[in-house]
Formats: structure tokens, C-alpha cells, sequence
């Protein structure tokens, strides 16, 4: 025994280093943690996020409310009604959500944007109990508002909202009625009188009552107009433009993105991270990107004809059958706007996109193109105007020559453009192509030259009397459009979507359009009496007073204004369209700051002397323009 | 029957046989450890470089911090000699409070530079442009899995969700060290930076056709106008990546030397401790009458199985032990390269070294006769005088050599080392006797010590002991000594980035804000980058690291060789950039002295306007001013550096930067000290190499110690019976035996510890081969010379107590005859 005691420890001494190696091998090789997907946790946390976001929508819609409410929690509120009708298109818009493919990250993202959007309310309406003058502002977004925070705030992929929009339209054709159904049956469920279990309060029995009232009347709608064959060749052809919606739409929300999450504007004027002190080849490069994607687009366009007419005529066809439906759902609203918004993109951006495409050549063929344009939009505080009209008109010289218009030409394309933008007014009056239109015919530096008046025999003094006269008739009725029935449709949308309008802003409202119309000589017996709200139930009121003014507005003022402008147009092309003007912009001077004491620039004189003449390159402003559409 | 004879002298003393052979494969293992080190970092760091570019687009073209930041594709295809281009966006973002590194490639390209090995998940399951891939370490580390995700914040404050679809191997893409990578596609990255889906790439990898090399077609791309603001290089600069091997290789290799004399003693010195037993063994043969070719049969044979057995030993030692040193390198190992060629020449040295010295007894029994081989006359040589005599001169000049030639620094420094550590084992022997000799001849001393101290002077086994622990205790001490002070040298100088914060992206418009930060104490502009010095009228280069600032002087711990007044008036003049001094030393660039500087591809004259010193970079950088950077390479600051207060930290600082200004800047802040926190880890790794790589040396010179000990042991077992017979008690025998030991290792551990001085002197004249030279090298040395010393006493306490250790005591007998 006592023998073996070297040996034993001699063995052990070798075999160290054997041992150690070993050991340190099969350390290098050891157990690996489980990484795979946890399918169990996916699908809890699916459900948990469609949860969440159901009680979200709930307290976007009134702080008051949950997704959880019992039976009897409902019937004690005094908004019972559109507790339910609320809750169900809410059901509506998360299960379409949650069939649609959505990934269960994206819900999240989808319920981290409304629960910042719930926190950016809260914090509003504490700024408006602290701020006096404020007290009037609602604090709910717009639905425009809201889709185009969404869009940039969501995080969600170009695709993935298109896909969406998609689904949700998709799914309210389909399910509308099945939504209103079930909304009008559990209202009718907490008025069952033979319930003994929940004691309903007299408000929210009447709230329930208006609400039953409401639903049936929009699923009688539904139902006159999206039953049967029509729903189902409506579904058919949603589904055979489905491409051509997501093509456009991917498009049209990633460039959302990058206009209003303000990064393009930050990598145009020399913003601040990864995008700072780019150089002229990096802004070229950048919008060399975004030509590319518009390329792609437009190639779509080109290549897809039949796909997008299809699609085209999907959504002409909803929107002729929901423009008199009114959608007092914000969900159903933001939808029905989409398909709205569909229609104006679709008309407009294949023209917006040739014209872009066809002037980006002057980025190689101009040398100077770049870094003017970087100097008057890193200088644009600083810099003049009329040198962004120098710009568009070295642009728009480049899409003459690439497309090799002639004058005649230009002039055709130019009024097909504004054919295409009286045909959205007609179908749309509230469309924003009417901030286009405006800036088009209503320039004060005009003096109303383009307007056709009969000056035989009447002296300079009686032609611009005239004149003035036909402004003020193009004028007014816009005025009344733009301003007066434009706050009065964003007070009954929030009339409709709230029911919390104050008296005094619908009267304010209502007044103003009123004395516009009256002013502008339209005087009707219902016009006379509209002015003083009715004591109770303002509801029935307010609903009629509207569609009376709106109908006066479309029936008289549009038609009208169209007209008048349709007088001044080829009048005003054919003045833009003179030889020799666009090239004597494009050739001006630039004017540069003057730093010094105030004092006018002889170069500036020249050029808005020539500006004055060339409101057609307002039109090229229509991008940033296109960026209000949303707003 | 000479092959059975053979065999039979190799079983019967198994033990002795076992412990050659240990002995002969801990040298092969040691050689080969050596001859591999400096490849092992080289792979570790070229690995870095292989994942970013993958090894097939040869050329990169990438953005600069003053030029252009994004590029285009079509000007690098639109070249004949370009195969094909591969564009990415590649850019750092904040995860959970931590730097990633986000890389961007096209749809379906994710994996075109370099490979993906999916270890969760399928490459088919990349359908979404924010789907990721992630490597398991990455995924370990953020503590995610398949289906979770990344979440990004923009500066526009838009959360934007990434989904791990595969989780990879940590290779190809992954296998790099460095900011975790998140492989994603272009279009779902770039929404991050401009709120779009639109491609914008700031790199492109090009292939070269055939026929065109790398660099030729860098020269071409180069003189491409669309590139004149980029950087265009090659995609993996082997040079760079050869000097940083050498440079933290450089002091293993030569202290690998000693390591390797070591090997060459743990063979020789086990091997002849038994000569005078071999040589009675072969009177025995020759008197019953066996020829010369039978006993050099029956000792060869004998001899090449204890090679064979040694070599086999041997691969499983090296390969082992290689794998050891690899997995503290890298922290994790799938597989390992074996350079066969070392192997082999490992292998071949051990076996010949064996063959060699175990011929030794052999050869010289054959030139005696039989008496002289039973009877060993012990009779000096002149050779015994005048090899230490001639030995200890030549080191004297070679050492003096090296400290006053400058161009024979490095020569001489290696040859003085090598020469030191002979010196020291030749006179080990006349050291240990001169030493003890008063313990022999004195008459008062007690049995056992005087038994001891005449062991020692007559013994030539303990003797060789002697020479082998000494070899054994520079060679570790050294090893160890170069083990901290490498750590010191190469990351002490962080200890200066501790209170500095660093914010890039940014312009000197930036410094008014970001002044305003709370705990912020100094706030100024530095460009931060590496540039390329040539010197000595052009004909050397050599890549560096640019520090662009003025006040960079008062943040970092710079002394001053040329007048502090005359460098701060310098540094706001044109033309200037000032060195290190062992710049000076090591490349003899004088103040004043033109030298070329490349900074972003510009190449522009300047004049060295002074020399500092300082620890920063272990003096691999050159300052220069503002108005130089200007002025003449038209580069602008484009980092900002902060010192923080005392009673803040730079991590405070740095979420007060990040939170304040998010939604309206971009700015990648991080401490400093963060920012080299990879650096750290890989410089870690490799000093743990090297540490690992000394720890194994030690154990490995422990087990040759404990074998050629038991063998002098065991052929020590008359000399232990005639004294047993004599009446000495086997605990006498066993203190005399032990007090033997004592004696052996503290003679040898300060006579060690003073060559050390001496070897440490010689090894930093060596390094300069290699085009280093570390100021703080004897203060780290003296700073650590107690490891230095605790190891060395480590190993002479566990050599002094073997006997007890292996029970020596426990085999004291008589045998029977």
C-alpha cells in the first residue's frame, strides 16, 4: 500500500496536464442555452396585446371607459350607448388586426403609439385647464391627425400599414353590418326588461335608446347598399387591386414617414447624427434614392394599367356609395377618409410622379441645381422666396426638355392637372386639393386680370370694377367653403365623434356660415331661423342645420367657383405658356440676404415683378402641399 | 533478443521511462506553444477584420468623416475590372442602453460578404425588411430568443421593432470581436436614420475580377471622382493587422527563447542523470561479451520508443494545451487551427533532442573502457574553465552592446538574453558549490545538513537539478513578468479615459450645448482617427493613431521633452505634429525633422514641432492642431471630448447627453472608457493568453522538475543503501535528502532572481527588433516584481519539497541481493 503511494501521486502529477486540457476542452463545448421560439409565450403575449389595445381603444375613446366593463358597470354610465357601440368597433378594428397577420411586436408597437397618444390627451388636457384661452380647443386628434401620427410614430413598416389600411377597409365592407348587429343586440340585451340582474340609470337608458337608433339607421344603410351582389363584386375587386393598393400605399406611407417625421427636411438643411454635415454627393445621393423609389412606383403604374383602374374604380365606387353615409364611428370615419384619400393619390400622384421624374435630370445637367437648392433650404428663414420659383423654373425647364412638350403641350398637360382637381373637388369638397386650387386663383397679386369681363365701352376705372366684382364672386364662395364650413364640419365631426361640442362654438359656427351666405346674397326662409339653438336635445337640430348649409355650399358656391375659375384658366395659361417666360426665370439672378439695413434689392424687384406672372410654379409646391393632405 | 532487451529495459524502469517521457513531451508541447503563439493572435485578431468584410470583396469603400457619408453603387460597377458590389448602411445604435452595430445589407444579401451558420431559425425565415439575425453570443447577451426583439429609438423619438428571426453561430459575420453585430436588411435599418425605407448605403465591398488584384484595383477606384471624398482601401489590411500580432507577441517570442533553452535542458538533463548508470550498464553488456552495434541496438531501440512515446504524449500535449490557450484567447472554441508544420518541427526537436541526448552515455561509454565506464574518473577538462570564463565575457559585451549601439539594440538584446540564461546554467553548478562548501568542510555542522551540502557539491544529479530549476525559474519569472507588464503597458494608459466622455458626430457649433451638460468640466473638439506616418525621408511607414486638439494636452497625462510653451505655441500654427519619444527612440524622428503624414487618403509634408511623452497608446500617436488638420488636410474635428467633474461620473454625463438631446441630435456619446471596452476585453484575452501560456510553462516546468528528480532519485538508491548501512536512520536520510533540496532552491531562487534583472534589461534591447519600446516598462516591473518573486519562490518551495510530496521517505529500503 505504502508503495504505491509515489506512484498513485505520480500518476496524478502526469495526468495533471492531460486532465486540465480536457477540462478545458469540454468548458469550450459546453451545454448552449435553448434559443428557439417560445410558441407558448408568442401566443399569450398575442392575446395579451390584443387585450391591451382593446382597453386602449376604449380609453382613447373616453377616459371613463375599460374593455372590462360588467353589464351592470355599463348600464350606470351615462354614455351606455356609445360605451357599446364603441366597444364593438373597437372589437372590430382588433380582431381585424389580429387575423390580418399582424406580427404580435407590431401590436405592440400599435398599442405603444395609442397608449402615447392617450398620454399626449392627458397631458393636453391638463394644459388646457391651466391655460384659459385654451378652454375651447378639444383635445381628441383628428382622424387625419391620427393616421398620420400613426404612420410616423407607429414604428410599423411602409407594408405593414399599407396592409393594414388594407385589411380594415377590407373588413368593414365585409363586416359592417355584422358589427352593428351585435352593437344593436347587446344594447338591446341591457334594456331587456326581463333582466333583473343590472339596474340601468335613466340617462343611460337613454343614451342606449339613441344609440339603437343610430345603429339600426347605419345598418339599414349598410344593408341597402353593401348587401348582397354589390358587397360581394365590392370584396372581388378589393381583392384583385390589392397589389396595386399595396405598391401605392407602401409608397405613399414610407414617404409620410420621411416628410413628417421631419428627417427629410433634417438630411436637406444639414441636420444634427448619422445625417449631419452631409455633403452635396450625400443630398444627391439621398434624393437619388427617392427617385429611384418613385421610378419603381411609377413603373408599377405603367406596367399594372388594368390593376390600378380596377382599383381605382373599387374605391369611386365606395366612396359614391358612402358620401352621403354619415360615419359617426371614428373607425368607420378614418376608413372611409382613407378610401377618400385613395382616390385623390391615385389621381394625382401618377402626374406628380412624371413630373418629378422628368425634372430630376436637372440634378446632373444643372451643376449649380444642388447647391442652390441646399443654400435656399438651409437658408430658407433667410432667404427669398422668389428664388425657390428660380429653382422650380431651371426644374420645370428640364421636364420641358425630357419630355419635349410644346408650349401647346404643357398648356393641355397643365389643364388635364386641373381638370383632375375639379374633378376631386366635385367628388369631395373637403379634399385638401381645394389649398391648391385656392393658391392657384386666389393670389391678391392678380388684381382679377384673368378674369373675362366686357370692356367695350367702359373705362379702365369700370374694368377693374369689374373685375374686382368677379374676384369677389370667386372669392367668397371659397371663403365660405374653405373657412366657414370648414370649422363647421370639424365641429360637427367632433359633434358626431363626441357629442361634447359646446353650444357656443356650434352657434359661433353656424352664425358665421350663415352671415357669409347671406352676405353673398343667398337668403332662404330656413336660413333665417337656423341661428338660435332650440332648448333640449340639440341633436336633431344640428344634424339638419348642417346638411342644409353643406347642401347650399355644394349646390351653389362650388359650381360656382368652379366656373368662375374655369373663365380665368385658359386665360392664365396662355399667359404662363408665352415663349420665353419660364426660360427668363429660370435664367434670373439669385437674390442673395442682404444682411445690411433694410432696403430693396433691385434683383428682388425684378424677379417678383415676374413671379407675379408665374403662379403656375406654385403648383410645384404641391409637395409640400401634399404633405397638409394628411393633416 | 536486442529489441526484447530493449523493451525489457523500458518496462523495468517504468517509472524512469514515464517520466523521460513526460519530460520529452512537455518540451514538444513547450516548443510548440511558442512556435504557435504569435499565429494564434495573429488569427484572433485577423477573425475581427474577416467578419466585418469577409474575405471575398477585397476592396471597401466607406464613408469619412470628412467627406461624403453616403455612397452610390452604379460609379463602382460601372468599372470593368469590378466582379460585383455589395452595399450596406452600417452604423451604431443604441439597444437597452448599449452600443450595436447595425449592418445593413440589400434583400436577400444579408449573407453576401461572409457566412451565416444558423443555429435557431432558417435564412428562409428573412421575410420582413426588420427581421435580424444575431449571433447566440449576442443573443446570450441581451438575453434574447427567437421572436423577441430589438427595439431601436430614432432621434425623432419613433420606436422602430426588429424581430430575431435567426440566431447564428458565433462565426463568420459574428466572428469578430468588438460592438455586438445586428444583421438586418437596408431598408428596415435606414428608417432609423431618416424615418424611410428608402436604400442609402455608406459602404460598399467590391470584388475584383479575376485577374485584378486588390490593390490595383483600390489605386483605380481610388482616382474615380465619385470617390475623391470617400475612403477606398483595401477590405483587410494584413499589414496592420501583423503589427498588432507582433506587437503583443513581441515579448512571448522572446521569451519564448528562454522557454525553448528550457525544453532543451528538461530533455538533456533527464536524460543524462543516468549516464554513469548507463555506462555501467554497457560495461556489464561488453563484458559478457555484446558488440557495439548490439548495445547501440538494444540503447536506440530503447531510445525510440522513448521518443515515439514522448512525440505522442507530445501531440496530445500540444494540441491540448494549444486548445487551452485558444479558448482563454477567445472565450469560446468550435474549432482550432494546428499549423502542421510547427507540430511536425515540434515533434522532430523533441525526438532528435531525445535520440541525441540519450546517445550521450552511449557514445562516451564507447570512447572509455570498460573501467573507465564502471568507474568515473571525474577529471577536469580546460574546457571546464574556459567555457564559463569565455561565456561570461561574450554576455558582458553583447549586454553593454545593447545599451549603447542603437542600430544593435535588438540583436544585441537577444543575444545577451539567450546568452544570460546559458551563463546561468553553466555556473549554476559552481554557484551551488561554491555556496554550500562551507556546510561540507565545517565540522560543526549537523549530519544531515553536512550529508546535504555534500550531496550538492559532488552529486551531479542534484547539480543538474540545480541547472534546471534555474532555467526553469528565469523562464517563468520572465514569462510572468511579461505577463504584467504587457497588461500594464497596453491598457494601463485607459486609466487616464476614466473621467472623459466622447461625443461623435459633432461640429464645434456643438460644444456651446453640449457645455451646458450638468457635471461637465471641459469641453472641446478632437479629431480621433488613425493616419499613417512616413519617415526618414520617406522610406518607412508606419500606422498610427491621430489625436487632432489643443487641449487634448491638459485632458491626458503628457510630459514634455520639448518646452511645454514652445508645443502649445506650435500646435496653433500651421504644419506641425508632434510625436512620442519612443517615436524618437525607436525611429530616431528628431524635432524638426519633415515627415509625411496620410490622413483620409491625403498625403501632406508636415514638421515634427516637438516630443511629448506620455503612456497613451504605449506612445503610438501623434497630436496634432486644429489649424494643422485645417489647413492642410482640410479634416475637421468631428468628435467632441468631455471631462467630467469630480463629483459626477461619465456615465451620468453620458444619459444627461443621451436623454437631453435625443430628440434633436444624434449624438453616439459613451465614455470613453466604454468606447474601448472591446479593445479591453480583446487586450484581456490576449494577456490571459499570455498568463495561461505561463501557468501552463509553470506546470509544465513543475512536471519536468518532479521527473527528473524522481529519476535522479532513483539512481541515487546505492548511495541511499551504503548510508542506510552504515547505520543512518531513515529520518536522518530523509532530512538530509529534503535539507538537499532546501539548499538547492534558495541558492538558485537569488541567484534567479538577480539574472531576471539582468534578462528583463536584455528583453526590453530585444523588443526593439520587433519596433517597440515601452517607457513604462521597469516601473510595471518593479511595480509587480513581488508575482514575480512569489512565483519564483513557488516554484523553488514546491522543487524543495518533492521529496516530501512524493513520499521519497515511504521507498527507503535495503534491497535484497
Amino acid at each position: 500500500m505504502k508503495k504505491n503511494v509515489r506512484k498513485i501521486i505520480c500518476v496524478v502529477l502526469v495526468l495533471s496536464l492531460v486532465v486540465l486540457a480536457l477540462a478545458m476542452l469540454s468548458a469550450c463545448n459546453k451545454k448552449q442555452q435553448d434559443m428557439s421560439r417560445d410558441t407558448q409565450k408568442d401566443a399569450q403575449a398575442r392575446e395579451a396585446s390584443c387585450n391591451t389595445m382593446l382597453n386602449n381603444i376604449m380609453k382613447v375613446a373616453s377616459k371613463d371607459w375599460n374593455s372590462s366593463m360588467t353589464d351592470q358597470e355599463i348600464v350606470s354610465l351615462d354614455d351606455a350607448g356609445e360605451y357599446v357601440s364603441n366597444y364593438y368597433w373597437a372589437k372590430f378594428f382588433v380582431d381585424t388586426l389580429n387575423h390580418s397577420g399582424l406580427r404580435t411586436m407590431k401590436l405592440e408597437s400599435v398599442n405603444a403609439f395609442i397608449e402615447s397618444e392617450l398620454k399626449k390627451r392627458d397631458e393636453k388636457k391638463e394644459d388646457a385647464v391651466s391655460s384659459a384661452d385654451e378652454k375651447q380647443e378639444e383635445v381628441i386628434l383628428s382622424a387625419t391627425d391620427f393616421i398620420l401620427d400613426f404612420i410616423s410614430s407607429s414604428g410599423l413598416l411602409a407594408q405593414e400599414t399599407a396592409s393594414m389600411t388594407f385589411a380594415i377597409i377590407t373588413s368593414l365592407l365585409d363586416n359592417a353590418q355584422t358589427v352593428y348587429t351585435a352593437a344593436i343586440e347587446k344594447c338591446n340585451n341591457l334594456l331587456n326588461p326581463g333582466r333583473t340582474d343590472i339596474e340601468v340609470t335613466d340617462k343611460a337608458r337613454i343614451s342606449i335608446q339613441k344609440e339603437i337608433a343610430d345603429l339600426e339607421r347605419s345598418r339599414e344603410y349598410i344593408v341597402n347598399t353593401f348587401s348582397g351582389e354589390v358587397k360581394k363584386e365590392l370584396l372581388q375587386s378589393m381583392d384583385e387591386g390589392k397589389p396595386g393598393f399595396e405598391v401605392l400605399f407602401e409608397t405613399v406611407f414610407d414617404f409620410g414617414g420621411l416628410l413628417s417625421t421631419g428627417q427629410f427636411k433634417s438630411v436637406i438643411d444639414g441636420g444634427k447624427g448619422a445625417m449631419s454635415n452631409l455633403s452635396k454627393n450625400d443630398i444627391l445621393n439621398f434624393l437619388d434614392s427617392i427617385r429611384i423609389k418613385l421610378a419603381n412606383m411609377y413603373m408599377y403604374f405603367d406596367d399594372n394599367v388594368d390593376d390600378v383602374e380596377k382599383l381605382k374604380d373599387t374605391f369611386d365606387r365606395i366612396s359614391s356609395i358612402t358620401n352621403t353615409f354619415i360615419a359617426k364611428n371614428k373607425i368607420v370615419y378614418s376608413a372611409l377618409n382613407m378610401v377618400r384619400y385613395v382616390n385623390t393619390i391615385m389621381d394625382m400622384l401618377p402626374i406628380l410622379t412624371d413630373l418629378l421624374l422628368n425634372c430630376w435630370t436637372v440634378f446632373e445637367n444643372d451643376e449649380t441645381f444642388i447647391d442652390d437648392i441646399i443654400t435656399y433650404f438651409i437658408k430658407a428663414n433667410k432667404s427669398y422666396e422668389e428664388n425657390a420659383y428660380i429653382l422650380m423654373a431651371r426644374a420645370f425647364m428640364e421636364y420641358k426638355k425630357n419630355t419635349g412638350d410644346t408650349v401647346e403641350e404643357s398648356k393641355e398637360y397643365s389643364l388635364n392637372f386641373i381638370d383632375t382637381i375639379d374633378k376631386n373637388i366635385a367628388g369631395d369638397i373637403y379634399s385638401s386639393c381645394i389649398y391648391i386650387f385656392l393658391e392657384f386663383v386666389m393670389d391678391s397679386g392678380n388684381e382679377g386680370k384673368y378674369f373675362d369681363v366686357d370692356t367695350e365701352g367702359k373705362t379702365a376705372e369700370e374694368i377693374k370694377q369689374a373685375k374686382d366684382e368677379m374676384m369677389n364672386k370667386l372669392s367668397r364662395p371659397l371663403t365660405a367653403v374653405f373657412i366657414g364650413l370648414g370649422g363647421l364640419r370639424k365641429t360637427y365631426e367632433k359633434f358626431l365623434t363626441l357629442d361634447s361640442v359646446k353650444k357656443e362654438d356650434v352657434t359661433y359656427r353656424v352664425n358665421t356660415v350663415v352671415d357669409m351666405l347671406t352676405d353673398m346674397g343667398i337668403v332662404s326662409e330656413e336660413l333665417k331661423h337656423i341661428a338660435t339653438i332650440p332648448d333640449g336635445n340639440t341633436d336633431p337640430w344640428f344634424t339638419s342645420v348642417y346638411n342644409l348649409l353643406e347642401g347650399i355650399i355644394k349646390d351653389e358656391l362650388i359650381p360656382q367657383a368652379i366656373r368662375v375659375a374655369d373663365t380665368c384658366m385658359p386665360k392664365y395659361f396662355e399667359e404662363i405658356y408665352v415663349p420665353g417666360v419660364l426660360e427668363d426665370m429660370a435664367n434670373s439672378n439669385w437674390v442673395t440676404h442682404d444682411d445690411g439695413e433694410e432696403q430693396i434689392d433691385p434683383d428682388r424687384a425684378v424677379l417678383e415683378e415676374k413671379v407675379k406672372n408665374l403662379n403656375l410654379f406654385k403648383m410645384l409646391l404641391v409637395i409640400p402641399v401634399f404633405a397638409k393632405i394628411f393633416r | 533478443m536486442i529489441a526484447k532487451l530493449a523493451f525489457k529495459n523500458v518496462i523495468s524502469k517504468i517509472w524512469r521511462t514515464l517520466a523521460t517521457v513526460v519530460a520529452v513531451a512537455i518540451s514538444i508541447a513547450a516548443v510548440f506553444l511558442i512556435l504557435s503563439f504569435k499565429s494564434a493572435i495573429y488569427d484572433y485578431i485577423s477573425r475581427n477584420s474577416i467578419a466585418n468584410t469577409g474575405t471575398e470583396y477585397g476592396v471597401h469603400i466607406k464613408y469619412s468623416p470628412n467627406g461624403d457619408k453616403t455612397i452610390t453603387i452604379d460609379a463602382a460597377r460601372a468599372h470593368e475590372e469590378v466582379e460585383d458590389v455589395s452595399p450596406s448602411l452600417e452604423f451604431y445604435w443604441l439597444f437597452n442602453d448599449e452600443y450595436v452595430s447595425l449592418r445593413g445589407f440589400q434583400e436577400g444579401k444579408l449573407d453576401s460578404l461572409n457566412e451565416v451558420r444558423p443555429m435557431y431559425g432558417s435564412m428562409d425565415d428573412i421575410k420582413n425588411v426588420d427581421d435580424v439575425i444575431i449571433s447566440y453570443t449576442t443573443a446570450k447577451y441581451f438575453n434574447l430568443r427567437l421572436g423577441d426583439c430589438f427595439t431601436f429609438v430614432s432621434t425623432k423619438n419613433v420606436p422602430y421593432k426588429f424581430e430575431v428571426k435567426v440566431i447564428a453561430e458565433d462565426e463568420g459575420y459574428f466572428g469578430g470581436r468588438g460592438i455586438p453585430v445586428v444583421l438586418a436588411n437596408v431598408k428596415g435599418i435606414s428608417r432609423i436614420i431618416i424615418g424611410s425605407e428608402t436604400e442609402i448605403y455608406n459602404n460598399l465591398y467590391i470584388k475584383a475580377k479575376p485577374g485584378v488584384s486588390n490593390s490595383d484595383l483600390v489605386k483605380i477606384l481610388a482616382q474615380d471622382p465619385k470617390f475623391e471624398n470617400l475612403i477606398v482601401e483595401e477590405s483587410i489590411n494584413y499589414e496592420k493587422i501583423g503589427q498588432s500580432a507582433t506587437n503583443f507577441s513581441a515579448t512571448v517570442q522572446i521569451v519564448g527563447v528562454a522557454v525553448m533553452i528550457l525544453a532543451v535542458f528538461g530533455i538533456a538533463i533527464i536524460l543524462l542523470l543516468s549516464t554513469n548508470e548507463k555506462r555501467d550498464y554497457i560495461a556489464k553488456l561488453s563484458i559478457i561479451g555484446a558488440s557495439k552495434k548490439q548495445i547501440a541496438g538494444i540503447f536506440l531501440i530503447e531510445l525510440a520508443i522513448t521518443g515515439l512515446l514522448g512525440v505522442i504524449l507530445g501531440v496530445g500535449f500540444a494540441t491540448g494545451l494549444h486548445a487551452v490557450v485558444l479558448f482563454a484567447l477567445a472565450g469560446t472554441l468550435k474549432t482550432f487551427k494546428i499549423v502542421a508544420w510547427k507540430l511536425i518541427v515540434s515533434l522532430i526537436v523533441g525526438f532528435i533532442l531525445t535520440m541525441v541526448f540519450g546517445s550521450y552515455p552511449m557514445l562516451k561509454a564507447f570512447r572509455g573502457t570498460i573501467r573507465d565506464n564502471v568507474v568515473d574518473s571525474g577529471k577536469k577538462t580546460p574546457l571546464t574553465y574556459i567555457v564559463p570564463i569565455g561565456l561570461a565575457v561574450l554576455t558582458a559585451v553583447t549586454f553593454i552592446l545593447g545599451f549603447t549601439v542603437r542600430p544593435l539594440y535588438g540583436i544585441m538584446g537577444i543575444l545577451s538574453l539567450v546568452l544570460i540564461i546559458l551563463l546561468l546554467a553553466v555556473l549554476m553548478p559552481i554557484v551551488l558549490k561554491l555556496c554550500v562548501k562551507p556546510f561540507a568542510k565545517h565540522k560543526d555542522t549537523k549530519a544531515p545538513l553536512k550529508l546535504a551540502a555534500i550531496a550538492v557539491t559532488r552529486n551531479k544529479q542534484t547539480v543538474s537539478a540545480g541547472r534546471l530549476l534555474s532555467v526553469g525559474l528565469v523562464a517563468i519569472m520572465l514569462m510572468f513578468a511579461i505577463w504584467k507588464m504587457t497588461t500594464s503597458v497596453f491598457t494601463g494608459y485607459m486609466n487616464d479615459f476614466k473621467n472623459i466622455v466622447f461625443v461623435t458626430n459633432t461640429t464645434q457649433d456643438d460644444v456651446p450645448v453640449l457645455s451646458q451638460t450638468e457635471g461637465v468640466d471641459r469641453v472641446f473638439q478632437v479629431y480621433w482617427g488613425e493616419v499613417k506616418i512616413s519617415y526618414n525621408g520617406g522610406s518607412k511607414e508606419k500606422g498610427t493613431r491621430l489625436i487632432g486638439s489643443k487641449e487634448v494636452i491638459d485632458a491626458f497625462d503628457f510630459s514634455f521633452i520639448t518646452p511645454k510653451e514652445v508645443v502649445m505655441q506650435r500646435l496653433d500654427e500651421d504644419g506641425y505634429v508632434f510625436i512620442d519619444k519612443s517615436m524618437q527612440r525607436l525611429y530616431n524622428i528628431r524635432e524638426g525633422e519633415e515627415v509625411n503624414i496620410t490622413l483620409d487618403g491625403k498625403t501632406k509634408t508636415v514638421k515634427v514641432g516637438g516630443i511629448l511623452s506620455s503612456t497613451l497608446f504605449t506612445g503610438n500617436y501623434l497630436v496634432m492642431g486644429p489649424k494643422t488638420l485645417l489647413d492642410t488636410f482640410g479634416a475637421k474635428t468631428n468628435n467632441t471630448m468631455i471631462t467630467t467633474k469630480s463629483d459626477t461620473t461619465p456615465q451620468n454625463v453620458v444619459n444627461i447627453i443621451r436623454s437631453k438631446y435625443a430628440g434633436e441630435h444624434n449624438y453616439y456619446a459613451a465614455a470613453l472608457i466604454d468606447m474601448f471596452k472591446f479593445d479591453i476585453s480583446f487586450l484581456n484575452n490576449v494577456f490571459a493568453m499570455i498568463g495561461i501560456l505561463a501557468g501552463i510553462i509553470l506546470i509544465m516546468i513543475a512536471v519536468s522538475l518532479s521527473s527528473s528528480d524522481m529519476v535522479a532519485h532513483g539512481i541515487r538508491i546505492t548511495e541511499r543503501e551504503m548510508l542506510m548501512c552504515a547505520g543512518m536512520s531513515k529520518k536522518m536520510l530523509f532530512k538530509s535528502e529534503l535539507l538537499e533540496h532546501f539548499l538547492v532552491a534558495i541558492i538558485t531562487f537569488v541567484i534567479s532572481v538577480a539574472t531576471v534583472f539582468a534578462l528583463f534589461a536584455a528583453l526590453l534591447n530585444a523588443i526593439a527588433l520587433f519596433g517597440l519600446y515601452f517607457e513604462i516598462a521597469w516601473p510595471t516591473f518593479i511595480q509587480n516584481l513581488w508575482v514575480i518573486v512569489v512565483v519564483g519562490f513557488a516554484l523553488c518551495a514546491y522543487y524543495a519539497l518533492i521529496p516530501l510530496i512524493f513520499a521519497y521517505k515511504k521507498g527507503y529500503k535495503l534491497r535484497a541481493r
